[in-house]
């Protein structure tokens, strides 16, 4: 045996166990190895410690017991991202690490500047260390250019690249394609099997099992900290790697029946909006939401998606064009009347403006409500009353927590955002905004909160869906609309029968219908 | 209205604006490098007034301008490093933390200079020596602009040269690069392994030293003494300065000359017996009508740019 083979795996995670501060125990003796130049994938819930197991691969946690090996000899000081990179790991986050107002070279040599005379930065050789790189790995980006004006698929590239060039040899990729069109998607699969040829190990963390199956070698399954198991990828199915990862049989086709159109309850007419810097984000937008209606909005993100959110939910002011929410204008309605009106918002950052953290899982619940009759008395909040509605609600969303009481940011992301969704579905609404309702959420909730929405249809409300899962805009959605570089450049009133692949066609801007097609006048 | 003219543009209102601009310089590049590495720290006002007297105590001591001044930059590298430390390893509040060291400056300066002289005023009973005064030969002979040349402290020749340490420091040097990245997006730059706190704590070393640089300057080269809270403000000016530059070498200093300029101004206006109520707003008026004049013409940049994308 030369030297080069005297080790199976390349990586072998032993015994580790991680336990946070609050008790939580994220990672439970888990056994985790990799073989040199395979794909292998790592994958489980939400919360089910895959990141976590990462973050300590990577010296971003501290790890609490076990050991871990690589190229067959026990190391045991990963204490920081140095470290890691100094044994050949490099990690791709899911929320990339770029400075935005560096150029592609600077972001690529940082930390590992090239000198000139032992005192200043050499540009030049940065730039042409971040060709050389660029080239030997055949990703195509332009060094001078500032991280800020890249698309996500170059930004990704960018993060790859700077693994490369450190001279990684395990490559952790995080939930990469979380962000890509299907397209975008391909070409990072190629290029990950171009690494894979060129001996590089990668690991794979994701949920999406079309693409582990696509992609992948082999796979680790963790559920609940633990390992459920790990397989040759060909010779699982799916659903078995799904009925591992959550611990029963889910469905992943949301049942639904057929749509049922009423009356327009949401009109947006020749929408316009130039945000604060001057720059022209919507123009033209029609379109028409019905009650009994799921329309989707498709999209890359960036393209006027959020702002039209936010503009129809009341957050942002409008320059031009109508937004009639049931026959009324809401151009100089607060948020608060727009809710009146019966406008529900499933935010897309539930952090930000779905919850207030420190605050209990009750308060947030009522928070749209403390005003409303027998919530509040002239002068006191009635607790009684908020104790019986959230108590009523957590049983009914099946919100896992020990009390009414807890504070709110203790809770798993699915769990608040089943928090999120209870209190915007209990108000009554016949419109509901839902703008990435399942993002970052596990696919138990995420079953639980699409059939929701569509019991809401059902129940004849207007729900306008946003979502970078496109799985879920044809999945949920009765008809799409697409929006490129703020404007609606599709309108399927029927997609029952579109695919992915068409959608992603319009997503990139290769395609566009005409002004006629995208009209909503029938 | 020509005697105003005639005064503002005097030699003496040249030198004296460039006197202050020397202050406000160090001030304000002290500030660029701390908002560049991304934690502002207003705890400059203090550090300044602190180490005037830590310069005067030196230099007193050692009967040495030298040992004055670097008595000063120790001590303003100290108390930077020491806000670095709460900040960032004890997680304080930075802006609490730079209060407090105004504070702590404002009232410890006028205890240790009661201990050392028994007055709480000023330092004029421990006499110490001052900067030496220079003038360029051959430039100070050039008419009108000669006296750009013509007796200045060491330290306002030594504050050009500041400028330029800071701006190649931050645009050229490996290290600039990371106080920027540190700065702009602090993750990123850890997940290339690069140590956030020990680029800023160097990022506050060096500012430390430059703003001791400048309490060094008040008491050995702009006054000849310590008088309590002498600072008045000046290093909440710098850091204004600091940020109507946009954080950038060359913005701050052109900030900073406005801003010495605008107070120079109001303080020639108190000498034409002016409203004085009118006057001491001056400083302040200049800045709103700046700021205002700096948003536009970035909007309309932004505009333009746009049209042309």
């Amino acid at each position: 045996m030369t030297e080069e083979n005297a080790y199976e795996n390349i990586l072998e995670m032993r015994n580790i166990t991680k336990i946070y501060p609050n008790g939580f125990m994220a990672n439970k003796n888990i056994n985790f190895s990799v073989r040199k130049g395979e794909i292998h994938a790592l994958s489980g819930e939400n919360g089910a410690g895959k990141t976590t197991l990462m973050k300590m691969l990577f010296g971003l946690e501290k790890i609490d017991q076990g050991e871990v090996y690589i190229k067959g000899e026990k190391v045991d000081n990963i204490n920081s991202p140095m470290d890691a990179i100094k044994h050949g790991i490099g990690m791709v986050h899911q929320h990339f690490m770029l400075v935005d107002k560096l150029t592609v070279a600077e972001n690529i040599v940082l930390g590992i500047e090239p000198r000139k005379f032992g005192v200043f930065t050499d540009l030049k050789k940065a730039v042409k260390m971040t060709q050389e790189v660029a080239q030997k790995y055949n990703l195509n980006i332009d060094p001078y250019e500032k991280v800020g004006n890249l698309s996500v698929g170059s930004k990704q590239k960018l993060e790859i690249l700077k693994a490369l060039i450190r001279g990684v040899e395990i490559l952790v990729l995080d939930e990469p394609t979380a962000v890509l069109t299907p397209q975008e998607t391909d070409e990072l699969f190629k290029e990950l099997i171009e690494f894979k040829k060129q001996g590089h190990t990668i690991i794979f963390i994701s949920h999406k099992l079309r693409e582990v199956k696509e992609l992948c070698d082999r796979i680790t399954i963790i559920r609940a900290g633990q390992v459920m198991g790990v397989y040759n990828v060909d010779e699982v199915s799916e659903q078995d790697i799904s009925r591992l990862m959550v611990g029963r049989d889910v469905i992943l086709k949301t049942e639904k029946g057929p749509a049922h159109p009423k009356d327009v309850v949401l009109e947006v007419d020749s929408l316009n909006y130039t945000n604060s810097e001057g720059v022209k984000i919507l123009n033209g937008i029609n379109f028409e939401l019905r009650a009994g209606q799921i329309m989707g909005i498709a999209g890359v993100e960036g393209n006027g998606q959020s702002e039209l959110i936010e503009i129809i939910t009341g957050v942002t002011k409008y320059n031009y064009g109508k937004v009639i929410l049931h026959n009324q204008e809401i151009k100089n309605k607060s948020i608060r009347q727009i809710r009146d009106l019966g406008m529900s918002h499933i935010p897309q950052d539930r952090m930000k403006r779905g919850i207030a953290a420190n605050c209990s899982i009750a308060d947030n619940i009522v928070s749209d409500r403390y005003q409303k009759k027998g919530f509040s008395g002239k002068f006191f909040i009635h607790p009684q009353k908020i104790a019986e509605v959230s108590d009523k609600l957590i049983q009914d969303f099946k919100i896992f927590c020990s009390s009414a009481l807890q504070p709110i940011g203790s809770l798993s992301g699915g769990n608040i955002q089943k928090v999120v969704v209870a209190r915007e579905l209990s108000s009554n609404p016949s419109v509901i905004v839902a703008d990435q309702p399942t993002r970052g959420v596990d696919v138990g909730a995420t079953e639980f909160i699409r059939a929701e929405l569509v019991s809401m249809r059902d129940a004849g409300a207007g729900v306008l869906l946003i979502s970078a899962d496109l799985n879920e805009i044809l999945e949920l959605s009765d008809s799409i609309i697409v929006m490129f570089e703020g404007e609606i450049v599709a309108y399927f009133p029927d997609s029952s029968t579109l695919t992915e692949e068409e959608l992603g066609l319009y997503m990139l801007g290769l395609k566009k219908m005409n002004a006629e097609q995208v009209s909503f006048q029938v | 209205m020509n005697l105003i003219l005639d005064t503002l543009f005097s030699a003496n209102t040249v030198s004296a604006t460039i006197r202050v601009l020397t202050l406000l310089t160090y001030g304000s590049m002290a500030a660029v490098i701390n908002v560049t590495s991304g934690v502002n720290n207003i705890g400059l006002e203090g550090i300044l007034l602190s180490s005037a007297l830590i310069a005067v105590i030196g230099s007193w001591a050692a009967q040495s301008w030298v040992v004055g001044m670097l008595c000063a930059v120790v001590w303003g590298i100290a108390i930077s490093l020491i806000f670095g430390y709460l900040v960032m390893e004890l997680k304080t509040n930075n802006i609490l933390c730079g209060l407090a060291i105004n504070m702590f400056a404002s009232g410890g300066t006028v205890f240790l200079l009661s201990v050392l002289t028994g007055q709480k005023g000023s330092s004029i009973s421990i006499p110490h020596q001052v900067a030496p005064r220079f003038t360029i030969p051959l430039l100070s002979d050039i008419p009108v602009l000669g006296v750009l040349f013509t007796d200045y402290s060491f330290f306002t020749y030594l504050s050009l040269f500041v400028i330029l340490f800071v701006y190649i420091m931050i645009k050229k040097t490996p290290l600039g690069l990371k106080i920027r990245a540190v700065g702009l997006n602090p993750n990123s730059a850890s997940s290339v392994g690069i140590g956030v706190h020990k680029v800023r704590y160097t990022a506050f070393a060096i500012s430390g030293a430059i703003a001791g640089l400048g309490g060094a300057y008040l008491t050995m080269g702009y006054f000849s003494s310590f008088t309590r809270d002498m600072t008045a403000g000046i290093g909440f000016m710098s850091i204004a300065a600091c940020n109507m530059g946009g954080a950038t070498t060359v913005g701050a200093f052109l900030s900073s000359i406005l801003f010495a300029f605008a107070n120079v101004f109001s303080n020639v206006m108190q000498s034409l017996q002016m409203s004085v109520d009118l006057i001491n707003g001056f400083p302040y008026f200049i800045t709103i009508i700046t700021l205002f004049v700096i948003g536009f013409i970035n909007y309309q940049r932004k505009k333009k740019w746009e049209l042309k994308k």
